[in-house]
Formats: structure tokens, C-alpha cells, sequence
């Protein structure tokens, strides 16, 4: 019976076509939905006769679109450093501008330079003070500022991880659903919304997404911990309620500052995920924030409140030369040392190659090894143990400086570092002492301006002492200036009770060491430490330009990140997104499909018609 | 959050033309704020290679900014400085003058009126040193904080407990005077005639040399401990033959008598010339008594100036570590020497810095440009002004005695002597420390025009690196202009382009 096959025909081709104007119209529809990839359906041939509706296909390049998450990652990456980062130049003022921190060291300079020409005049002592606390200010407000913006990547962090969580939570479900929805719009319904968690994934973290059977996919981190097998992990982190300069990440739980960010597989057990090779995606940029950027930018902070204090307390003295037999070298007085006090020791050794040592006292011996000395820093920048004595302290640098050359102590507080004499492969080029001056009338020219002023105690000299924790580190967000010369400004001049009220020669010595003499400042805790040697004006400009040049690098990498997301994205839409010409032009097609079914069905109609009539 | 955009791929190349456009509006209002601040970025990491030079010449300006301020309030300075030294050294100047002017003073009145003038100059000279820029004492060295001379009337009558100028002079008048005889011991033996200092000759006159035109006068000395010398006459003496005493005064200045002989009857002065007796014995008598009458008059005058000036000098040489000496008495007039420092106490009257270990230049150091500094300290108890004061304040102190007939020779020995004091040649003259000064303050005025130079050149090159160029951003912003112009109309127009518009 050929009618009633035409007609059956007829009518599979006109469901089938309601399936593709279903398919058209949720393309038209959905085409500014995100994460929506352009869907296809064709009529395949249903057995000996009529057709049936084929499978819903989401037109997708899986290649483009897993490079496309990689790089999701990046992006994300590079635009969380850049807009954290951006904010810190900001925040580090208009060049030249009032608030600048160079502008209020050199104030202070100037205004340091007009005391010494007008020692007495009242009026100069108060401007210097007036300068030397907007320069404590400047430093207490950016270190105040890097701090506000760890403890915002802090908060990011718990916001990311509640998104993580969320998404992984999504996935699971999704994934639970999809075995039982075979086929048509609803199941891609399902896998779009499922790419759409994925993608928001890859945004926060690095992942490895790869296939499992039936549809189904496993999602990894970078490291290889399974985020979502079939079971979905979940992160934990639990943020630090306040963020201080001395809150650092540390692999134990009971030492870190700051929370800790852990994977809890499905059994319930804990990884640790900040210490795995995490390299993008926001999670990776705020933990690299949290934990090294800008602890970096906190260290030159407090490397700069540390080498202003120190410019100004600081009395160095040259060691004296002095000789055994063939050995030449130098005797060093010790006098006075306090605990973060260094000696310096430039010497020649084998090969002739000059290296140059910086040993610190620290009385406490399990402040050893210096806590914030990087591994590079570590056998020249050295803390000697002085609880044990000055000999003691002479077997510990003979340790440090290897072979070649003798240490000893041939009196009190003397220290003496002689090279290998006859022999000639070693040569000590020059050693000196740089003690704190801790009072304000000591009859020295230094001054202890700047002082620690935190923690709970009002004032207390800032050595750099290692003791727990170095004093260096969180510097700058305690800096102040000494109340005692802020109570009676003729301190500024009167170097012991006697002075006279117009004696230039502290304020004198004060502008030089600010201006001229040059002095080993030392950098430490983030990844940036060393000594560095030069005046102090070198320092901030150092500082500076280095804190600048980690903002100009992070948008630099971040235009160039944002430009190659564009372009996959772009050929990714070319693919997978809606043509809304396309889809009308598809449209045309089914109304032609569906006037010719419909006129089959009409004709057939008016064939049974003909046949009943006769 | 992340910070990047979401995605839509059915929208994306319609938000890809969209974020061009706000690309383009984002760069045109960087553009328009370059050119209303006149800054190519708000942030030291926007201005790219050249951020370091930056920090580092604005640190250079901030340098020659404070060097020039300091400069100029340096000159400011220095300019009062050798001001008050030029009015002293007019007060100084008239003061000379008037002492040495012929028509001195000739009478008690009169002297106690030149006193008067004398006293009114030392209260400008002080006032000029105690001048002052900004509340900073000008010469008080390094304690500009301290007025650096009290009030003239304390200098001179003294203070409870502290005695003035006046209290010295008049013992050190007694004892340089001694007995009247300005501590020297006269005697005749027959036909010799001694003359002997003091023992130990701290006051007094000292003798210096004898000559004499006399017949077989013999002259010994003036030699020995004590010193003396002695007129020994061997043959008889002709009327108008002389002999010559010549004395050394405390003060460094020297004084001579000469006694002519003279026959009995003839007229003649009693401190000026001796009568010849009959035999050498009675000659030498007559001699030794004219030279005590001549002896006497020189010590009420000459040397009653001398002893005046010798402690103005004492008096001002004084300082606050080594207090003025004075003579071990009362009773003065036999006093043989002075009695440790500050055992009975004497008015200071300089209360600034006086440490030995700076000269005065030194006691004010300005860095005018780097590394290089100059001296431009003062103090009012240099030698020069120190000279001016005690010669003003010495005459100042003169009191005369209406019935003293000594008074006006003795004002004129005291004018004299203040105006050899206050007469100074360089270098250690008040001319010398203005040439000191005025070199002072011409160095940083020409330290200045380095640094307005120096300005000059750092500002150029700061605008350099941070002021765009108004002509490259002009045509920046005319190009942009036109691509964005374009770029929405032909968004707008394929805008437009959809199938759905031509389908029926």
C-alpha cells in the first residue's frame, strides 16, 4: 500500500522538521547565552522507509576549546596580578606627586639640609620632624597598603575557593544526570552547562580536563589531583582574620599566617595545594600575591624604612690594619654591638675573585639560620652566633669564610681577620663595623631618628636584630619617629648634654649619610633580598623603579595574555557560534521541507479522495 | 572577578567590534588626560624605561631646591653679617677720629661728655653684635641660640656679685701706680742716681733705656734682676745738657722724660729739668728728685691710661671657660700678681660659643653645593671686634675728677692709646672678617646660579620623560579620531546587515 507508506513518510519528515526548527529557534535564542555552543540536527534515514531525528550535535572543536581553557587560565592569571599590582603603583603615588615616597625622602633631605645651615632656628628643627613623620607616615600608609591588598587576595582566595566548590559541586550533578538523558536538546542542555562549569574552573585554577566514557569527563589539577572522578573533591581554605607584615605562608599549618588551601578528596582526606606547581588561573595569582609579590613589595618597603633608620644610626667603623708574620688583614673593634649590628668583610680568594661578607650578630641562637635569607644570600650574608662570645663569634666566621684566612680574637671585643700571608692566595681588601647608635646623647654624630615603634611597644631602636622573627620584616608599617627627639627637637643637634644649640655638625653628618655616604643596606624576607651597597638616595630609587618594574612586567604579560585569549576565542566563536544568518537561512529551508511534506500530505489526501470516490 | 571577560561565542565577534570601541574611547580619554595634565602617566610604572631617571633627577631637584634655599637664607645671612661689621667699623672709625682730633677734651666737663659719646658707640657696637637673622643670633659661633653680650651698663659698673670694667681699671690703676712712682724705686748714693723695678715687675713701668748728654755721665743698665739702671756723674754739668729715662707702659706703648740742667735761678719745670748743685753729690740729689717729680707725673697720666686699656683688653679677652684675670689684693698698690682665674668674680660680657677647638669661620659650616661647603660663622669676641670694644669701653669708663690736675693729660693719653687699639691692620682686622664674610656669602650666590642652571637642565629633562609631546598627542588624538568615526559608522551600518531585515 504505497499511499499510506508516502504519507508515513510525509508525516516522519514533518516531526523531523519540527526538531530542526526546535534546534534553530534555541540557536536564535541562546545566541547571546554564554558558554552556548551552535547546535545541529540531521534527519537520518529511518529503516525502509521515513526518516527520524538524528542526534543533537554540539558543533565544537575540543582541541580549540581545551587550549582555549589553558589560556582562560593564563588570562585570568595575568589580569589578577596586573589589576592587584596596579593598584599598588597607584598607591605609590603620582610621580613627584605630594604623597610619593621619593618626594617625602627628599623632603626630608632638604629640610635636614636647611637644619644644618640654621642649626638653632627652631622653625627648621620642627620641619624636619614635620618631614620625618610624613616619611614614616608615607612608609606605615603603603606598607598598610600592600597588607590591605594580601588580605583582599586572601578574601579572593576564600571567594575563589567557594566558586571552585561550587562548580565542582555543579559537575557532579550534571554528570549524575547525563547517563540517564540520552539524546535531543535536553542532554546538550546538560554538557552546555557542564562546559560552562568547567570553563569557569579553568578560570580559577590550572586543570587537565580529559574524557571518560559515556560523555563523562575527569578533571585534574595541574598537579595530577583528581578534582573530579566521578566524585568531586572539594577545596577548603580558611582565611586569616587580620594580615600583618609577619603572617607568612609556611608549610606547616602551626607556623603559616595565613590560611591554607587544601584539596579534600572524596575519602575525606587533605592535600595541601599552595606547595603543588600551581602556574595560573586566579587561585595561582592570588596565592603568588599573597605569598611572594607582594611580600616582595613589603620587603623593599622595609628595606628602605630599615636602610633610613639605619643611614641614621648607624656609626661605621673602618677596621684598622693590622698583621702577623706575612698574614695582613685588619682588627675590627666590636665595642658595642648590638644584636642585627654587621661586620663587613670584602675579600679576595682563589682565582681572585672579590666577594664581599656580611655577618650579623644575633644573640639568640635559634634565630640560626637567618630567618628571610634566600638560599643564594645564605654564604654571604651570615648570622653569627655572639651568645657564646667574641670567640666563639671568631669560629663561626672563620667557618664562613673557608680556608685562607684567620680569625681570631687576640683581646677583648677585638676581632681579627688576617689572610693566608706567604702563601697569597687570599687577600682581606677591607673591613668594617656598622653599629646602632641606640641613645640620643651619646656624643655621637649618628641619631637613632627613626625608631620601631609597633608590636605593643612605644619605642624600641631598630637594630634589624634577629631574634624569633627578623625585626626588618613588617619595618615600614612600624617606623616612627624617635618620641624623645620629637619631645625636645634639639636632639636634632645636641649630641651630648653640652652641645651648643647651633652646632651643624650632626644635622651635617645626618644630610651626608642621606645624600652621600655610601653604606651596605640589607634586604630581606620576599624573594628579592641581598646587601645592597649604596647611598640611601640609591636605595629608594632602586626600590622604587624595582617595585615599578613589577607592575609595568605584570601588564605587560597580561596585554599579551588578554590578546592571545581574544584570538582563540575568536576562532572558537567562527565554529561554534550562532550565525543568526545561517540559522534563518536553515530556517527557509525547513519552510520549503515543510510545504513539500505538507503538499505530499495534500496530495495524498486528494489521492484517497479520487480512490473513495469511485 | 577574574578580571577577564566572559564569552559568548554566538556574540563574541559583535562584543569583540564593542570592545574595540571601548578600547579606542579608553585611549582617547588617556590621550585627553595626558594633554589636560600634562603627564604621560599618573603612576611611576606607566612612565616605562625611564622611571629611574626620574626618581633620580627628582631627587637631583630636590637637592639644588634645598641647596638654594639654604643659599639663599645663607647670603640673607652673611649680607646682615657684614652690615653690622661695616657699621662697627664706622663706629670704630669715629671713635678714632675723635680721640686723636687736636681740640681733645679740656676739662673735667668736657672729658665726662667725650666719656658720655664714647659709652653711647659702645652700646651701637654691641647692639650691632648682637644683630640677629630670624632669631638666630649673627656672632654668637655655634650657640646662635644665645644673645652673645649683655647690656653695656653691666659691662662697665658690673653686676651684684660680679664686678665691671670699672672695678678693674682702678685696680690695676693701683697697682701699676704703687706708692706714685709707677712701682719703680728711686735712690742716691753721692754722685750716683738708681733707678730699680719692681719685684717681680708684673705692674708698673718697666725701664727701657738712659741716655745723656752730660759731662762724664756714666749710664749702667737698664740690667740685672731687678732691672735697673744708674746715672753715675764724674765731672761738673753745663746748663742745657740732659738726660733721657725712657719707660715701657704696661700696654706696650713707651714713654720718655728728659730733665735738662740749669743753673740755679734760671727758670725751669720740675718735672722737666734739675738745678746744678755745687758738688756731684748735690746735683745727683737735685736730679733724682726732678726724676721722681717727672717719674710721678708720667704714672698719673700715661701710665693711669695704659692701666685703663690693659684691663679693657683683660676684660674682654675674657671668655666664659677662662674668666678675666685679676690682682691678688686688696691692698693693690703693693700687689706683685694676679690671683687664679675666677677667684673673685668679674662680669662677662661674652656669652656665645668661644670653643677652642673651631676658630670662629668654623663655628658655622654650610653645605652650599654637594660636597662642598664654606665657613661662615662669627663671633663677637674675635680679636678685632674684641679691640673695638675694649678701646670703646675704656674710654667710656674715664670718670674725671673736677680738682684732678692730671685728669685732661690723662684723657689724652687714654684717647691716644683707644685709638692705637681700635686701629687695626689686617689680616686681623674687623676688615679682614668682613672680606671673610662678603667671600662667603659671593660663593653661595655664585653656588646659587649653579643650581638655578642645575634646576634648569632637570626640569627639562623630567619634562622630557614625563610631559608628552603636545604635537605627537594632538595628532594621536586627530588619528584616533578619524579610525573611530569610521569605525562607528561602519559598525552601524553592518549593524543593520541581517537576513531577518530581508526576509518577508
Amino acid at each position: 500500500m504505497s499511499l499510506s507508506v508516502a504519507l508515513g513518510n510525509a508525516l516522519s519528515g514533518l516531526r523531523s522538521i519540527e526538531t530542526g526548527l526546535d534546534t534553530v529557534s534555541r540557536n536564535v535564542s541562546s545566541a547571546g547565552v554564554e558558554g552556548y555552543a551552535r547546535r545541529t540536527v540531521s534527519a537520518v534515514q529511518n529503516g525502509p522507509s521515513g526518516v527520524r531525528d538524528g542526534e543533537v550535535n554540539r558543533v565544537l572543536d575540543t582541541v580549540l576549546q581545551r587550549q582555549m581553557r589553558r589560556e582562560s587560565a593564563g588570562a585570568a592569571y595575568t589580569a589578577t596580578m596586573a589589576r592587584f599590582l596596579s593598584r599598588l603603583d597607584t598607591s605609590f603615588g603620582v610621580p613627584g606627586g605630594e604623597t610619593a615616597l621619593d618626594t617625602q625622602v627628599n623632603r626630608f633631605t632638604a629640610r635636614m639640609q636647611a637644619l644644618a645651615a640654621e642649626p638653632a632656628n627652631s622653625v627648621a628643627r620642627n620641619e624636619v620632624l614635620m618631614a620625618a613623620r610624613l616619611t614614616a607616615g608615607t612608609l606605615n600608609q603603603l606598607s598598610a597598603d600592600v597588607q590591605s591588598l594580601r588580605a583582599e587576595a586572601e578574601a579572593g582566595l576564600a571567594g575563589a575557593v567557594d566558586q571552585v566548590n561550587t562548580a565542582l559541586s555543579t559537575i557532579d550533578r550534571i554528570e549524575s544526570q547525563l547517563s540517564s538523558v540520552s539524546g535531543g536538546n535536553a542532554r546538550a542542555d546538560l554538557m552546555d552547562e557542564r562546559d560552562r562549569q568547567v570553563d569557569a574552573l579553568a578560570q580559577l585554577m590550572d586543570i587537565r580536563v580529559t574524557p571518560r566514557g559515556d560523555g563523562g569527563i575527569a578533571i585534574f589539577t595541574a598537579g595530577g589531583t583528581a578534582l573530579f572522578a566521578g566524585e568531586a573533591s572539594q577545596l577548603q581554605f580558611t582565611p586569616s582574620a587580620t594580615m600583618t607584615p609577619n603572617a607568612l605562608y609556611d608549610s606547616d599549618p602551626s607556623k603559616s599566617g595565613v590560611g591554607q588551601l587544601r584539596i579534600i578528596d572524596p575519602q575525606g582526606a587533605p592535600i595541601d595545594l599552595a606547595a603543588g606547581p600551581m602556574q595560573s588561573g586566579e587561585i595561582a595569582a592570588l596565592l603568588t600575591l599573597r605569598d611572594e609579590t607582594l611580600v616582595d613589595a613589603q620587603s623593599r618597603l622595609d628595606a628602605m624604612a630599615a636602610g633610613l633608620a639605619r643611614a641614621l644610626s648607624d656609626k661605621t667603623v673602618a677596621g684598622t690594619a693590622a698583621s702577623s708574620g706575612a698574614q695582613a688583614g685588619f682588627d675590627l673593634d666590636l665595642s658595642g654591638l648590638s644584636a642585627g649590628d654587621r661586620i663587613t668583610l670584602a675579600v679576595r680568594g682563589g682565582g681572585g675573585i672579590e666577594k664581599a661578607f656580611t655577618f650579623v650578630r644575633v644573640d639568640d641562637p635559634a634565630a640560626l639560620p637567618l630567618a628571610g635569607v634566600s638560599a643564594g644570600q645564605a654564604d654571604t650574608l651570615v648570622g653569627i652566633d655572639f651568645s657564646g662570645g667574641l670567640a666563639g663569634a671568631a669560629t663561626q666566621i672563620q667557618a664562613a669564610l673557608g680556608s685562607g684566612y684567620s680569625v681570631s680574637s687576640p683581646a677583648a671585643n677585638t676581632l681579627r681577620v688576617l689572610d693566608d700571608g706567604a702563601a697569597g692566595t687570599t687577600d682581606v681588601i677591607a673591613a668594617e663595623v656598622a653599629r646602632t647608635i641606640t641613645g640620643v646623647q651619646t656624643g655621637e654624630e649618628a641619631l637613632p631618628l627613626f625608631v620601631d615603634a609597633g608590636n605593643g611597644v612605644a619605642s624600641r631602636p631598630f637594630t634589624g636584630a634577629f631574634a624569633g622573627s627578623a625585626q626588618q620584616i613588617g619595618f615600614a608599617a612600624r617606623i616612627a619617629v624617635n618620641p624623645a627627639v620629637l619631645s625636645d627637637p634639639a636632639l636634632l643637634i645636641k649630641k651630648d648634654g653640652a652641645g651648643a644649640a647651633g652646632d651643624p655638625a650632626r644635622p651635617n653628618a645626618l644630610y651626608d649619610r642621606l645624600t652621600n655616604a655610601g653604606m651596605n643596606f640589607v634586604t630581606i624576607g620576599g624573594s628579592v633580598d641581598g646587601v645592597f651597597s649604596g647611598r640611601m638616595s640609591d636605595l629608594v630609587r632602586t626600590s622604587l623603579d624595582r617595585q615599578a618594574g613589577a607592575v609595568a612586567e605584570a601588564e605587560g604579560l597580561n596585554e599579551g595574555q588578554q590578546v592571545v585569549l581574544s584570538s582563540l576565542r575568536e576562532r572558537f566563536s567562527e565554529t561554534s557560534g550562532v550565525s543568526v544568518d545561517e540559522e534563518l537561512a536553515r530556517l527557509v529551508e525547513l519552510q520549503n521541507a515543510y510545504s513539500a511534506n505538507a503538499r505530499i500530505i495534500s496530495a495524498v489526501s486528494e489521492m484517497l479522495d479520487a480512490l473513495m470516490r469511485i | 572577578m577574574s578580571g577577564i571577560s566572559r564569552f559568548t561565542p554566538g556574540m563574541y565577534t559583535a562584543e569583540r567590534q564593542a570592545g574595540r570601541l571601548k578600547d579606542m574611547r579608553a585611549t582617547l580619554s588617556d590621550l585627553t588626560r595626558q594633554l589636560a595634565t600634562g603627564r604621560v602617566s599618573d603612576t611611576l610604572g606607566g612612565l616605562g624605561a625611564s622611571r629611574s631617571a626620574v626618581v633620580d633627577l627628582r631627587a637631583q631637584l630636590a637637592r639644588a631646591a634645598g641647596h638654594k634655599e639654604v643659599n639663599q637664607r645663607g647670603a640673607l645671612r652673611l649680607d646682615l653679617m657684614s652690615n653690622a661689621l661695616d657699621n662697627l667699623r664706622t663706629i670704630a672709625g669715629d671713635a678714632r677720629r675723635d680721640a686723636l682730633s687736636a681740640s681733645g677734651p679740656d676739662s673735667a666737663r668736657a672729658i665726662a661728655s667725650a666719656a658720655e659719646i664714647a659709652r653711647g658707640r659702645l652700646m651701637s657696637a654691641l647692639g650691632e653684635l648682637n644683630a640677629d637673622f630670624d632669631g638666630q643670633f649673627l656672632f654668637s659661633g655655634r650657640a646662635t641660640d644665645t644673645q652673645p653680650v649683655p647690656a653695656p651698663q653691666s659691662l662697665i659698673d658690673g653686676t651684684p656679685g660680679a664686678d665691671g670694667l670699672r672695678t678693674l681699671i682702678s685696680e690695676r690703676r693701683a697697682a701699676d701706680r704703687g706708692d706714685g712712682t709707677g712701682r719703680l724705686a728711686l735712690d742716691q748714693t753721692g754722685a750716683s742716681v738708681s733707678i730699680t723695678e719692681d719685684t717681680p715687675p708684673t705692674f708698673g713701668f718697666r725701664l727701657k733705656s738712659m741716655v745723656n748728654t752730660l759731662n762724664g755721665g756714666t749710664i749702667v743698665g737698664p740690667n740685672g734682676v731687678p732691672q735697673s739702671v744708674s746715672l753715675t756723674l764724674t765731672a761738673a754739668l753745663s746748663a742745657g745738657q740732659t738726660v733721657t729715662l725712657a719707660l715701657s707702659l704696661p700696654d706696650g706703648s713707651s714713654e720718655s722724660v728728659t730733665l735738662v740742667a740749669r743753673e740755679a735761678g734760671q727758670p725751669g719745670a720740675a718735672d722737666s729739668s734739675f738745678v746744678i748743685a755745687g758738688d756731684l753729690a748735690g746735683t745727683a740729689a737735685n736730679l733724682k728728685a726732678a726724676l721722681a717729680t717727672a717719674i710721678r707725673t708720667k704714672a698719673d697720666t700715661a701710665l693711669s691710661a695704659a692701666s685703663s686699656i690693659v684691663a679693657a683688653q683683660d676684660f674682654f679677652a675674657a671668655t666664659e671657660d677662662a674668666p678675666a684675670r685679676r690682682i691678688d689684693g686688696p691692698p693693690f698698690d703693693v700687689a706683685t700678681g694676679f690671683v687664679p682665674s675666677g677667684a673673685r668674680v668679674t662680669q662677662g660680657w661674652y656669652q656665645g660659643d668661644a670653643s677652642a677647638a673651631l676658630s670662629a669661620r668654623q663655628s658655622q659650616v654650610v653645605t652650599i653645593d654637594r660636597g662642598v661647603s664654606i665657613a661662615a660663622g662669627a663671633r663677637a669676641n674675635e680679636a678685632p671686634m674684641q679691640a673695638v670694644l675694649a678701646g670703646l669701653a675704656a674710654l667710656a669708663a674715664e670718670q674725671a675728677d673736677a680738682a684732678d690736675p692730671q685728669a685732661v693729660a690723662r684723657y689724652r693719653a687714654l684717647s691716644e692709646r683707644a685709638a692705637g687699639v681700635m686701629s687695626q691692620s689686617a689680616p686681623d682686622s674687623l676688615k679682614g672678617v668682613i672680606s671673610d664674610v662678603v667671600a662667603a656669602s659671593s660663593a653661595m650666590t655664585a653656588a646659587n646660579q649653579r643650581h638655578t642652571q642645575r634646576t634648569a637642565v632637570v626640569e627639562a629633562a623630567i619634562a622630557d620623560i614625563e610631559q608628552p609631546s603636545l604635537e605627537d598627542l594632538s595628532a594621536s588624538i586627530l588619528s584616533l579620531q578619524t579610525r573611530m568615526e569610521a569605525s562607528y559608522q561602519v559598525t552601524a551600518s553592518i549593524g543593520r546587515l541581517s537576513l531577518a531585515s530581508y526576509l518577508g
